[in-house]
């Protein structure tokens, strides 16, 4: 079976993942290996049937004092000889490492691949934490300032606020949302909802951002299995989810850089490029999992995913719009306000529960059937962008 | 009006950069021209940095901005004092200094 380009159709066979939160006493390839093997399971293969290993991970070096962790995680599960590579792209590792094990097939380099994604986060102080992610940055010319990533986009919602008129209960209704769909997801972090004056009020973080308005810090691993579509179709029937198109790009690291801090120009442009590749657009979408690494991330990654005009995401998320009434379900499964963001597993996890709520698991049955929607992750202010888009059979 | 904040502008690829030396410290180039501006321009958009990397914990709560040049360079660096909610955007910032590290201080007023 093959594309219109050519090109052989990919599809998802497998998924699996750890809870993400707290994992006391687990460490990074323990992890790793856990989301890989229920992966294997749940596509009924055998670890050496996997010709490739991609794994997505930020900064074990820093973190763990993991650095070589594609071979040393191909090694835990038992595999060896096949090319297994460690993926860096800050946030977005994971979804990079899920488009690199879409591309080997595709592109027929090998018939199964896996792409897994992992950070252990908890082992270290909020501190050097802080400072590990602020790697992600520019260090000479604005990290060296004192930096840190909650207050460059804290820096993004005071100029979308004043340039469109966004209001501070606008943003944090991206919070409540995906909050109270973090409490139906049984391996989300933050199982409780909040309220709205609960985030306004909550402990200052980085103006106007408040800690309700960040993710938490996370210990978790994501698995994701791809093989062609006849092969996956031979091997789990109507639980296939064919890759309907994907799209990759790159943008400044300094957010003095960006044309302009309200409109990122790399999620739009591998949006498009996966819009195209799939032959479909926003409007199509009906679940979409977007990378809230703030609040207001997930305001303008609507808006650069084209599902609402530009500085409108605002007024779209407090109205319900994302919330499935006019438009599609964004972060379903509680995005990474909620669910928790082990940078490195976070672009992989949001493939492996699009899966999830295309194949109609239990906790996706509330919302209803759904056919196609996309994962979008992004690493750093609008440096690396992916969006992948998935069809169910 | 002085030439406060001098430097050099780098011709291949556009980076400002105030290190010791010509070359550009981004490409390598050595196709760089001297760069010297008021440092006078406006605020584009600030935060306060309330939970801050590990060798600045100290310093916190300090504000940070994206400032952008008269001339049209964009620079981020720290703001001398933390500003009112209801001036920021938009109002004028002046370079300082540079600080420990070669990052740049700017004042509000």
């Amino acid at each position: 079976m093959s594309r219109k380009d050519n090109t052989r159709a990919v599809a998802i066979v497998g998924v699996g993942d750890t809870r993400f939160g707290k994992q006391e006493g687990t460490g990074i390839s323990p992890l790793a290996v856990s989301a890989a093997r229920d992966a294997l399971v749940d596509a009924g293969l055998e670890a050496k049937a996997l010709e490739a290993i991609y794994v997505g991970n930020f900064c074990g070096e820093v973190l763990t004092g993991d650095a070589l962790l594609g071979s040393l995680i191909a090694n835990r599960l038992g595999i060896t000889g096949v090319p297994a590579i460690r993926m860096e792209g800050a946030c977005a590792s994971g979804g990079l490492s899920v488009q690199a094990a879409i591309q080997a097939v595709r592109y027929g380099m090998v018939d199964t691949a896996m792409a897994i994604g992992v950070e252990k986060m908890t082992s270290q102080t909020t501190g050097v934490t802080t400072q590990a992610l602020a790697s992600a940055g520019d260090q000479a010319r604005e990290m060296s300032a004192g930096a840190t990533f909650p207050s460059l986009f804290g820096m993004i919602a005071r100029a979308h606020m004043a340039r469109y008129g966004t209001t501070r209960e606008q943003i944090a209704a991206v919070s409540v949302k995906n909050r109270k769909y973090g409490a139906l997801n049984p391996r989300a972090h933050f199982q409780a909802e909040v309220e709205l004056n609960q985030v306004i009020e909550s402990r200052p973080i980085a103006d106007p951002l408040r800690l309700l308005d960040c993710p938490p810090i996370s210990d978790g691993a994501a698995a994701v299995i791809v093989t062609t579509l006849e092969r996956a179709l031979d091997l789990v029937s109507d639980r296939a989810v064919n890759v309907a198109g994907t799209g990759q790009a790159s943008g400044p690291v300094a957010l003095s850089d960006a044309k302009d801090i309200t409109q990122l120009e790399a999620p739009r442009a591998a949006a498009q490029r996966a819009y195209a590749d799939a032959g479909l657009s926003a409007g199509d979408m009906q679940v979409v999992e977007v990378h809230d690494c703030f609040s207001i991330s997930e305001i303008l990654a609507i808006e650069a995913l084209g599902i609402v005009p530009e500085g409108e995401g605002g007024v779209a998320t407090h109205s319900g719009f994302t919330a499935g009434q006019g438009g599609p379900l964004v972060n379903s499964s509680g995005g990474l306000l909620s669910k928790g963001h082990p940078i490195g597993a976070t672009g992989t996890s949001q493939v492996v529960e699009l899966v999830r709520h295309l194949r109609g698991e239990a906790q996706y049955q509330a919302f209803g059937a759904s056919t196609v929607g996309l994962a979008y992750n992004m690493g750093g202010a609008g440096a690396v962008a992916t969006v992948t888009i998935l069809e169910r059979n | 009006m002085t030439d406060n904040l001098s430097g050099w502008k780098c011709t291949a690829c556009g980076l400002v950069s105030f290190a010791d030396g010509g070359d550009c410290s981004g490409c390598g180039s050595s196709d760089t021209a001297p760069f010297a501006d008021s440092g006078d321009g406006e605020l584009l958009s600030w935060s306060i940095v309330r939970v801050a990397p590990e060798r600045f914990a100290d310093m916190a709560p300090y504000a940070i901005g994206l400032v952008q040049l008269t001339n049209g360079e964009r620079l981020l660096g720290r703001l001398q004092s933390i500003p009112a909610e209801d001036e920021g955007i938009g109002s004028p910032v002046s370079f300082l200094r540079f600080e420990e590290g070669g990052s740049l201080l700017f004042s509000t007023s």
